[in-house]
């Protein structure tokens, strides 16, 4: 029993791989950022009815779910050196290697996060009173107001539980992006694995290392709900 | 003053307002009773374009909107010049009882957060909430949420305030706080009310005008003592006598 | 644009590369099944609070939903044989992968089904349950012909989203030898070096799949809310 698990290289693999949490954090959190500014863009789209773009935003929405993450990943990590190659008239040639594979990284994590987030976003928004709506226009702002400072910030907090979700999915989604070469927690277990072929341990570090980001986080935004859902709550 | 001119709206082949016309004096308090359906509703939220009649006019001391062809900015600028009071209180659910009052002072009348509050102290003080600034509405009854709700109103200085049901929502025992409210409203602040209602006593005691609406049409308008007393339409007498029978069970 | 993009090729290479979806909707239905009786079986022990096993389900969950799909198919595909090899199974690699790769997929999905299922059947009115024991049913026949079917109904969108994420999951078991569409389209790609066009073709595939799964999710729960929308229009008549 005692060569199944080899625990003093297990607790030395351990030791590297925390030095790669980093990484896979700012991936997560880089793409996070981006998805949300993305995917609150493509909801304002949507609500407004703006023609064209709306539909163009409830394509986007639906394809985006629809693709696994690393397809859309590979979609971008070969879609977009050939779009600057034809951008730019065949001059910038060979864009896999002018672009960092981060770039891709995020760019694919985002247009795929992006998507969800749209949706949830919209299923937030319009879970918020309609009379919310209807009291700011009655007191005289203008619906770009009352959708700012009353819709927006109730929809926040109705999104928040779903957001964190997200999140949670994202730092797990991220373990794809060794895929296009990044070397992130995911990626340096490959290669450690691979040098001393020995499996079970670099993975049960790997899981261990995921899981306590997931629990530390999903306890961060357990902390930040409670703290942001205080006009929800029935306190008489 | 505030006239409306030939209001008319229909839903596909429903017609729910058939062509209102009425005039509501300035400092004055004008009560519209009617079954559920009359379009009352319909024609309060007309008026500040929550929702746009098909056709007509309204007139607002010296704007004039012509309720088919209305721009956005006349839009803007009639709510900016009223105010409504919900069923449901529709309170700012994010923002605190005093902030519900302030947030139209700031955003709306871009008065400083200083001066904004101060005049918030004021309309709580109205309604006799001050002790419950700090409250969100989910922390408030709904008595007290109608209260915040006509101060929010209030503190815009509205041309006129459109109550749409304002008891409908409340525990019979709430009610009497929130009338007495309103009743304090009208004969202090001499502001202009537009009421929807079921609560006769109140247009009784209170209202300058009453106007009976059935299925989209006005039937019959005059003092409300008056119209209580001796209604001159059959549809009015009959209407008002299942109130008058019910408020006697009651009491 | 013809030269940095093939239409043509893109179009030809469709069909090949369909002939291999049959692993990836294989892989979907089988480890589905599994996962909706493992996740039944787990929520059922949750809201009973079997002691112990209510322990050992809850840091099961909480491993599966903490750790990425693929960290779980490493650890399983690799590291079982190590296991195994440890104890002198030394022929495990003839053992087939997609024994392994259904394995991975129905614990993976099973954890999410789990905790659908669970919150499902608690939002269940308890008036259900007391109303079949009421009329003299045992709480395993009450369970059976009342609340999990009722509970399985408000399942059915998150269930539903659930097969989804399984079916994209599917995109990933090739990196531990399974054949599928994107194993061949990789193969493909290194010979004509027109990876954009196969992936492109490969993200078709999947985008049908998803729809068709999305289509029947919303004609199945059409389907049972026609029949309680008649019984409300009778009520109203």
């Amino acid at each position: 029993m005692g060569n199944v698990i080899d625990f003093s290289f297990a607790l030395e693999v351990f030791g590297k791989l925390i030095g790669y949490v980093p990484v896979t954090l700012g991936l997560a959190l880089s793409s996070m950022f981006f998805a949300s500014v993305l995917g609150l863009a493509v909801m304002f789209v949507r609500w407004r009815r703006i023609p064209v773009l709306g539909q163009l935003a409830t394509f986007y929405v639906i394809i985006g779910r629809a693709l696994p993450t690393l397809i859309v990943l590979y979609l971008v990590f070969f879609g977009l050196p050939l779009l600057l190659l034809i951008l730019s008239g065949g001059k910038v040639n060979n864009g896999f290697n002018q672009i960092s594979p981060l770039v891709f990284a995020v760019l694919g994590l985002t247009l795929h996060s992006g998507a969800y987030l749209a949706e949830i976003f919209r299923t937030a928004v319009q879970s918020v009173n309609k009379g919310q709506m209807e009291a700011a226009l009655s007191v005289g702002m203008t619906s770009w107001e009352s959708f700012r400072r009353i819709v927006l910030p109730q929809a926040a907090v109705l999104a928040l539980p779903l957001m964190s979700n997200q999140f949670l999915g994202l730092i797990k989604g991220t373990s794809i992006a060794f895929m296009i070469t990044v070397m992130e927690l995911f990626g340096a277990a490959n290669v450690i694995s691979s040098l001393n072929n020995r499996y079970l341990e670099v993975y049960i570090a790997t899981a261990i290392l995921y899981w306590l980001v997931s629990i530390c986080f999903e306890k961060a935004f357990q902390m930040l709900e409670a703290k942001m859902s205080f006009f929800k709550e029935r306190k008489i | 003053m505030i006239a409306l001119k030939n209001i008319q709206k229909s839903y596909g082949d429903n017609q729910v307002l058939r062509g209102i016309d009425c005039t509501i004096p300035t400092g004055s308090v004008t009560v519209i009773i009617g079954p559920s359906g009359s379009g009352k509703t319909t024609l309060l939220r007309g008026i500040n374009f929550l929702e746009r009649a098909d056709k007509g006019e309204i007139i607002l001391d010296d704007m004039q909107v012509d309720v088919e062809k209305a721009t956005k900015k006349e839009i803007h600028a009639l709510r900016q010049r009223t105010a409504m009071v919900f069923q449901s209180y529709n309170l700012f659910q994010n923002k605190t009882a005093l902030e519900n009052i302030m947030e139209g002072l700031v955003v709306v009348k871009k008065l400083t957060q200083a001066q904004a509050k101060e005049k918030a102290e004021v309309y709580l003080e109205k309604v006799g909430l001050v002790e419950k600034g700090s409250f969100y509405p989910t922390q408030l009854s709904g008595g007290q949420q109608q209260r915040i709700g006509i101060a929010r109103a209030l503190a815009l200085d509205p041309k006129v305030i459109l109550f749409d049901e304002p008891t409908s929502a409340l525990d019979p025992e709430l009610v009497g706080e929130v009338l007495d409210t309103m009743k304090r409203a009208a004969e202090e602040v001499k502001c202009t009310m537009l009421v929807v209602t079921h609560e006769i006593a109140f247009a009784r005691d209170v209202a300058d005008q009453m106007i009976f609406m059935e299925g989209g049409n006005i039937v019959e308008e005059g003092r409300p003592r008056e119209m209580i007393q001796a209604p001159q339409e059959e549809r009015t007498r009959k209407f008002l006598s299942r109130f008058t029978l019910q408020q006697a069970g009651i009491c | 644009m013809g030269t940095y993009f093939s239409l043509e090729y893109m179009l030809e290479s469709l069909p090949v590369l369909l002939s291999y979806m049959d692993v990836t909707i294989l892989v979907t239905v089988i480890s589905e099944i599994a996962a909706m009786v493992l996740g039944s079986a787990v929520a059922l022990m949750r809201i009973h609070r079997m002691p112990a096993l209510n322990g050992l389900c809850i840091g099961y969950i909480s491993f599966v939903r903490g750790t990425p799909f693929l960290v779980q198919l490493y650890l399983i595909c690799f590291g079982v044989p190590q296991i195994l090899g440890a104890f002198g199974y030394a022929d495990i690699r003839s053992l087939p992968v997609l024994l392994f790769v259904l394995m991975v997929m129905t614990l993976h999905s099973g954890a999410y089904i789990a905790e659908i299922m669970r919150g499902s059947i608690l939002s269940i009115d308890e008036g259900q349950l007391e109303a079949a024991c009421s009329i003299g049913m045992t709480a395993a026949q009450a369970y059976r012909r009342i609340v999990l079917p009722q509970a399985f109904r408000t399942a059915i969108p998150a269930l539903s989203n659930e097969i989804i994420s399984t079916l994209k999951n599917t995109s990933l078991v090739f990196n531990v030898g399974v054949i599928d569409m994107l194993s061949k389209a990789e193969l493909m790609g290194s010979f004509s070096y027109r990876n954009l066009e196969l992936y492109l073709d490969v993200g078709i595939v999947y985008i049908f799949l998803c729809l068709a799964i999305h289509a029947g999710t919303v004609f199945l729960e059409h389907g049972r809310g026609r029949h309680k929308n008649q019984a409300a229009m009778v009520t109203v008549e």
